[in-house]
This record gives structure tokens, sequence and C-alpha cells, in this order.
């Protein structure tokens, strides 16, 4: 595996796809840091990188299938597992590649504006990066998966964007869910009265409860931009194990993908 | 061209890529029609969020774009059009409409859910019927002029993983920046302040000083430029009955001629190998 990995590596440095891709980041966040703030920068970084490196594996690993590579390795005897494995730390090296140059706005800007991310709750600033670069792997294990077992770049592409994008917007509404407080202080419209409340304190409708909240506790914890979200947000009693989670979440889709990628087709 | 248009619309009306296209779009407005009702179960101006909800085709009109046409290219399929006569001219043409009639397809199917929804359960509509027809005119220019963008990209980049990359990124980064662009645009010019006398009782003068926050000159006519040229920033806008939005159709007409124009006569010179 060491010898194709070294392969996936030389060619990854020699793709001008991913200095592409690193170069955009760079600029993205840099944009995203000045229309919002240096929290966003790291936070949102991720995100942005995130939605790149889904673009970039796509691209890269699509091309063992369009210029028919794929059937070399083979031929000179790395197994399925194998190729799948280096092809896999592949797509994360250039995700950390691209992560770093989204970062490295987020570091200059740091430096030069003299300006650290806010942290929340029992956040340490250390932690949450733990917590992004666990969600960067778990996201990069859907994005091989996904090159890996469809053949077509393009298609890939889209629905590497698709599915991040929808993802995205699912964490989101989760995360919001979540950090919904049990009650809340204020009146309300009392039709038996037929005039508002004093105010006080009265259960929150929104708040999930029971069995509901630890399922979409733990469906945030196991999607990648969940954990980022929540290094984000207030609701951060479970941080350290989220990166347990993004690992447990990789290492299961990666168990999946080399399962289906030994019984693919590959013409 | 009409029998290149007719052979197009007869290749999508059985191309997978255009149904996978309509069923997950019909399908994710379901999804978010739901939620939507699901988080707000009182939710007011319905024919508000049904413009606003325009922008999601977009992405799905550049997915279908993208893969539709890159087919010709990786086909080889484009050099048989030529062969049999037909002119590059009309061949960009036929695939803008195809485009186009594709992209309102899955705008259709994209709206279909939300408006059965705002019609037969919600029924609280905010804009006049007039208002409203204005609405979507803007909504569908802005499609096609969006589609005229992913006709150009799709016709002079071959490669059709690195034009579809391109295309998805780009309306990725314009689809985030439009709300931070609205919300530049929308800092006061100038704010006012009253000016009290010694004791606090009374306010003795008011005067309008200007908002150092806010985005004035050349920044901002680029601002405003860029917010009324990109489809995303069209329809964000088509539901604001506070500004002239007769002028978003000719914006759209804009973008639409000089990327076809400007497509058109790049393809013409284009080495098709």
């Amino acid at each position: 595996m060491i010898k194709i990995l070294r392969a996936n590596l030389s060619r990854l440095w020699k793709t001008k796809a991913l200095w592409i891709c690193a170069a955009g980041a760079f600029v993205v966040n840099f944009i995203n840091i000045v229309t919002q703030n240096i929290s966003g920068g790291v936070y949102g970084g991720f995100v942005i990188s995130i939605f790149i490196s889904g673009i970039f594996t796509a691209l890269f690993l699509g091309t063992d299938y369009s210029d028919g590579t794929i059937r070399n390795k083979f031929t000179v005897g790395a197994s399925r597992a194998q190729v799948y494995f280096a092809n896999l730390s592949a797509s994360a090296v250039a995700a950390f590649v691209i992560a770093g140059a989204a970062q490295l706005v987020t570091a200059l800007y740091a430096l030069f504006a003299k300006k650290s991310p806010n942290t929340y709750g029992n956040v340490n600033f250390e932690m949450s990066i733990v917590v992004c670069v666990a969600a960067m792997l778990a996201a990069c294990s859907f994005f091989t998966l996904m090159s890996m077992l469809i053949a077509n770049k393009a298609s890939v592409i889209v629905w590497a964007a698709l599915i991040t994008t929808d993802v995205l917007f699912l964490s989101q509404y989760l995360t919001s869910r979540l950090d919904e407080e049990e009650t809340v202080y204020g009146s309300y419209y009392d039709e038996s009265l037929g005039d508002y409340t004093e105010m006080h304190e009265y259960p929150n409708e929104r708040y999930v409860s029971g069995t509901k909240r630890v399922l979409m506790n733990a469906a945030d914890n196991i999607l990648p931009f969940g954990g980022i979200l929540k290094a984000n947000s207030a609701n951060t009693a479970d941080i350290a194990f989220i990166p347990l989670y993004s690992l447990g979440t990789a290492a299961a889709v990666s168990v999946i993908g080399v399962f289906v990628f030994r019984k693919k087709d590959i013409k | 061209m009409i029998k290149l248009l007719l052979a197009n619309l007869c290749r999508m009306k059985r191309s997978r890529i255009f149904i996978t296209c309509l069923c997950v779009t019909f399908t994710l407005s379901a999804i978010f029609t739901y939620i939507l009702i699901k988080i707000s179960p009182t939710l007011a101006g319905w024919d508000k969020i049904i413009l606003a909800m325009t922008a999601a085709p977009i992405f799905a009109s550049a997915a279908f774009s993208m893969l539709f046409f890159g087919e010709d290219y990786s086909d080889k399929t484009i050099r048989n059009k030529l062969i049999i006569g037909r002119s590059r001219t009309e061949i960009y043409f036929a695939n803008l409409f195809t485009a186009i009639i594709g992209g309102l397809i899955l705008t259709f199917a994209w709206e279909l859910p939300p408006a059965v929804v705002g019609i037969f359960v919600i029924k609280d509509f905010a804009l006049s019927a007039e208002s409203f027809a204005l609405g979507i005119l803007v909504c569908v220019c802005a499609i096609a002029s969006a589609c005229s963008i992913f006709t150009l990209a799709s016709m002079l980049i071959v490669k059709r993983s690195s034009a579809t990359a391109v295309v998805i990124a780009l309306m990725a980064g314009a689809f985030a920046v439009t709300p931070t662009i609205k919300n530049k645009l929308a800092v006061p010019q100038t704010f006012e302040i009253s000016e009290c006398n010694a004791d606090g009782t009374a306010v003795e003068r008011v005067f309008e000083e200007p908002n150092p926050d806010a985005v004035t000159g050349f920044p901002r006519a680029a601002l405003e430029a860029a917010y009324d040229l990109q489809p995303f920033g069209q329809i964000k806008q088509a539901d604001d009955e506070t500004r002239d939005r007769a002028v978003l159709p000719l914006c759209s007409l804009g973008v639409f001629t000089i990327s076809t124009a400007a497509g058109a006569a790049i393809f013409r010179r284009k080495d098709l190998k």
C-alpha cells in the first residue's frame, strides 16, 4: 500500500487542480473573514474546505477511472483494499492542504489584526480544531467512497456538492433545534384570558426531549458538519466525544466502501 | 435549428441525467417544504417564500446542463451534428434553448410542492397578483440568464468534469455571497443624531451624520451591479416591492445577451478535435 500511496502523493503534488482548489479556499475564506469575523474564518474555513475538497477528490480519484489507470494498479498486484486506502489517504492529505490554505488566511488575519477566535462554554480552541479535523476526515471518507464507487467524475462532483449542501443544512437545523433552551422567559397570548399573560418562565415548545433528542444528537454528531457547528455553538456538553463520532463514521464508511469496491465491476 | 432542438428535447426526455435531476429536485423540495412547515407552522406570505425558493433549482439546472451537454463532447456526438451540415451557431442556440427548457421544468418540479401547500393549506399571500406575476417574471429571467452561463461553460470547456466543478463552485460562491452583499447594501447611508439640552430634558436639534459602516461611491456601485446582475441577487429581490423590479429582467437580458454572444462567437472558433 505504501508504494501506491507514494505514487498517489507524487501525482497529487503535480496536480494543478489541487493548487487551484487551495488558492480558491484561500480567497473564499479571505472574503468570509472580511464579511464575518475571525471565528467565522476558523469554522467557516473548515466548511469551505470540506466543500472544495469534495470537488477535488472527485476530480483526482475520478482520473483513475477516466484514464483507466486503476486497472494498472491491480495489474501490478495491489489489492482493492490497498488501492482504496491509498486513495483515502491521498484524498485526506489533499483535504488538509486545502484546509491549511483556508486557515492560513485566518492565521495571517489573527496575526495582523491581533484578534483571536471566540470560544463558547467548555470548548477550548485546541479542542474545537481537533473536532474540525476529525470532521474533515469523516467527510473525506464519504467523498472517497463516492469517487471509488461512481466511475463518472462529473456525476460525483454533482452528487458531492448536493450531498455536502444538504448535510450542511440538515446539521444547521439539528444544531439549532438542540440549542433551544428547555424553558423561555416571556409572555404569550392566552385565548382563554383574551390578553397577554404576565412575564414568566414557561416550557419551550421547540425544545426536543427524550429519545428524539438522543437520536437527533447522535445524528448531529455523526454528520461531519454537526461537529464543526457544535464547536462554534453554546451546546457543547459532549464536545470531547464528537471527534470519536467522526472517526467512527470515517471507519464505518471506509469499511463499507472497501466491501462494495471489492465487488465492483471495473470495466 | 428546430430539428436540433427537437432532437435535444427528445434526448432530454429519455435522459437518465434529466430524470434523476427531476426526481431529486422534486423530492428535496417536498422534504424542504415539510421541514419549513414543521419549523414555522404559522408561516405567512407563502408567495414570497415560493419566490425566494427559486434559488435552489439553479443548482439543479447547472448539474443538468453540465452533465447533459458534456455528453456531446465525451461521446463525440457534437461532430455528428456538424457533419450533417448544422452550423455551430445553430448547435449553440439549440443547446441554449434546451438548457432553458430543462431549467424551467426543473424549477416547476421544485416549486410544485410549496405551491400546492401554499394554495391548498396555508392560503396566506402577501403580494398582489400583479406583483407576484412580476416576481415570477424576474425568477424566470434569472433562470434563463443562469442557463446561458451554463451553456457557455458546457460548450467551451471540453472536459465535462472540469466544467462541472467550475460551474458548481462559482454558483455555490455566488449563492453564499449574495446575503452578505444584501446586508452590506442595507446599511443606511446616514444615521440620525438627537442633541439634548444640558439637563437632558428636551431634544435641542436633530441632525444626520454619514454612517461610517455604509458602503458608498464606487464600491457601492460595484456591489449593486453584482447584486442586480447575478441570478441569486435577482431572485432575492423578486419579492421586494420597495424597489423597481422591472429593471431586473433587463439585467437578466443583458447577462443573457452578453454570455450568449460571447459563447457563440468563441464556439465558432473553437477547435473541436
